[in-house]
């Protein structure tokens, strides 16, 4: 019973951390068809900039939260309008700009080796302390991230449900020529779901740092598992991707109770094989199924 | 004469092929011009280049007597809606979420709510439906979204391509009988239709189009004169 208590917690926690890094990757497929190789560097900047600001100027922790977070609007926003925005009307963009986001991943984080060094951190922003629940410790730290998460990825399903800007965001997303043909100013939604994933993408940085630590190839192993999950959900699936998430962090933390930590990610991935064998549209995403 | 919509020698294409071929085109505010022509001479490529979903490669499009600027929503924005060939609906939105999408540059709600109670007087049908996702409609009935989506827009031109396309002979009818109601109401339209007899009721205005230009232009009653020509373009 203790286990399982145990399992549900780390895995919830994981889970949090995934779901906030593979929905803004799920988002910015699903809307431009565009996969951002470069996700996984708006959590390691994320990450950073809250370090940065937290260890140099002493900044508490909410404010640290709130820089890092702005630091991932500001590198989607700038991604956007000096790669991106030249790129979207050539041919084969969803080729060319996977390499193209690639390569910036491989410069921002040689930038970041050469500014910090290869050394990892420790996160200063951390929350302490744990209480006891049926004999079971749990730390505010997990209580902490999957609160995060959840207000985050709640706000962006509010957004994209009840608003008009979530209207324009999804319309674009199904039809880009028709929603053009209704007024909305595409190249705009394309920015706005880029900075949408570099929040949500670099608050997952800063938490999952706040665990892991620092380090410039921190952002390869979450981009690799929010790959994974957007592939199992079904590429493109929001919805999806936060729900598979959940369940692959439930999943992991499990195969890492009884079997071992380093059997994770193998099993995961075996997980994948199987899932795309049975339903290659992935657990939520749907053939394109069309009555006529 | 009261122009609404004047385009002068329009070119566009797709890629390196050309085409439209320097189309001009003048449009009377509150009339209904319809654009007939065999398969595969531009009739829709005509429709998207002045709606800026292809690029003007030559010519000038003037809405009110101002150039339009190149871009697909900038065009939507000044007034110029067009419904497109096969409806392009939003497919995983509900008829009533397609509506709205069609009133997206509107402010005034109020307006919006009564142009929406419209849509449904026109076409009950869509009131029944209005939760329902657009992929689980019929053909007819998507078809009735796309153009109450054009309405939603409250557009001074409501550009409509092929609204026959696809559809039986019934809910043709329903289609035509929807379109009179809105020319009626002073509605300027410009239909694209293969075959000129749907649209010879409603249409004042006439153009024939071929090989990506117009082989003859004419009033209602100059069509009725001219069912030579036309045999000729279209089989008798």
């Amino acid at each position: 019973m203790d286990a399982a208590i145990q399992i549900i917690i780390t895995g919830l926690t994981l889970g949090a951390m995934y779901a906030l890094a593979s929905v803004g990757l799920a988002l910015t497929y699903g809307t431009m068809g565009m996969f951002n190789m470069a996700h996984g560097m708006f959590m390691t900047i994320g990450a950073y900039a809250s370090y940065s600001l937290s260890s140099a100027f002493g900044a508490p922790l909410p404010l640290a939260l709130v820089a890092g977070i702005c630091a991932g609007a500001i590198s989607g926003s700038l991604l956007h309008l000096l790669i991106v925005r030249f790129m979207l009307h050539t041919e084969d963009f969803q080729t060319t700009i996977m390499v193209a986001t690639a390569g910036v991943a491989i410069a921002l984080q040689d930038l970041i080796l050469k500014r910090y060094g290869a050394y990892p951190f420790k996160q200063p922003a951390q929350i302490e302390g744990s209480f006891r629940l049926a004999g079971t410790a749990i730390s505010y730290q997990s209580i902490v991230i999957v609160a995060m998460a959840a207000l985050l990825i709640g706000a962006l399903a509010w957004l994209l449900t009840y608003t008009k800007f979530g209207l324009a965001i999804r319309a674009t997303a199904m039809n880009q020529d028709a929603a053009k043909l209704m007024g909305v100013r595409t190249e705009r939604t394309y920015l706005q779901v880029i900075v949408i994933a570099g929040v949500l993408a670099s608050a997952a940085g800063i938490l999952i740092s706040s665990l892991a630590g620092l380090s410039p190839a921190m952002g390869t192993d979450p981009l690799i598992r929010a790959f994974i999950i957007c592939v199992v959900a079904g590429l493109g699936s929001v919805t999806g991707a936060g729900l598979a998430a959940i369940m692959m962090g439930l999943f992991e933390a499990a195969i890492s109770y009884y079997i071992g930590a380093r059997f994770g990610l193998p099993v995961m991935l075996g997980l994948v094989v199987l899932i795309l064998i049975f339903r290659p549209a992935g657990l939520f995403g749907r053939m394109e199924v069309v009555r006529s | 004469m009261d122009t609404l919509l004047s385009v002068q020698g329009l070119s566009s294409g797709y890629r390196h092929l050309k085409v439209l071929h320097s189309v001009s085109l003048e449009i009377t505010r509150g009339s209904v011009t319809a654009i007939i022509g065999p398969n595969g001479h531009g009739k829709s490529t005509l429709l998207k280049a002045i709606a800026g979903l292809l690029p003007t490669w030559t010519g000038v499009v003037m809405l009110d007597g101002t150039a339009l600027p190149a871009a697909a929503s900038e065009r939507a924005r000044a007034g110029l809606t067009l419904v497109p060939q096969g409806d392009q609906l939003f497919m995983n939105m509900t008829v009533e979420e397609n509506l709205l999408m069609g009133a997206y540059v509107r402010t005034d709600a109020a307006a919006v709510k009564r142009t929406l109670d419209d849509v449904f007087t026109l076409f009950p049908r869509l009131h029944e439906r209005r939760g329902q996702r657009a992929n689980s409609l019929s053909g007819g009935e998507r078809r009735m979204v796309g153009i109450g989506r054009g309405m939603m827009a409250a557009g001074k031109l409501v550009m409509i391509d092929e609204p026959s396309l696809g559809l039986a002979p019934l809910i043709i009818e329903q289609i035509y009988g929807a379109l009179n109601l809105l020319a009626n109401e002073g509605q300027s339209i410009l239909v694209v239709e293969e075959n000129p007899s749907r649209v010879a009721g409603v249409a004042s205005a006439f153009h024939l189009m071929d090989g990506g230009s117009f082989a003859w232009s004419g009033s209602a009653a100059a069509l009725a004169r001219s069912s030579d020509v036309l045999k000729t373009y279209l089989g008798g």
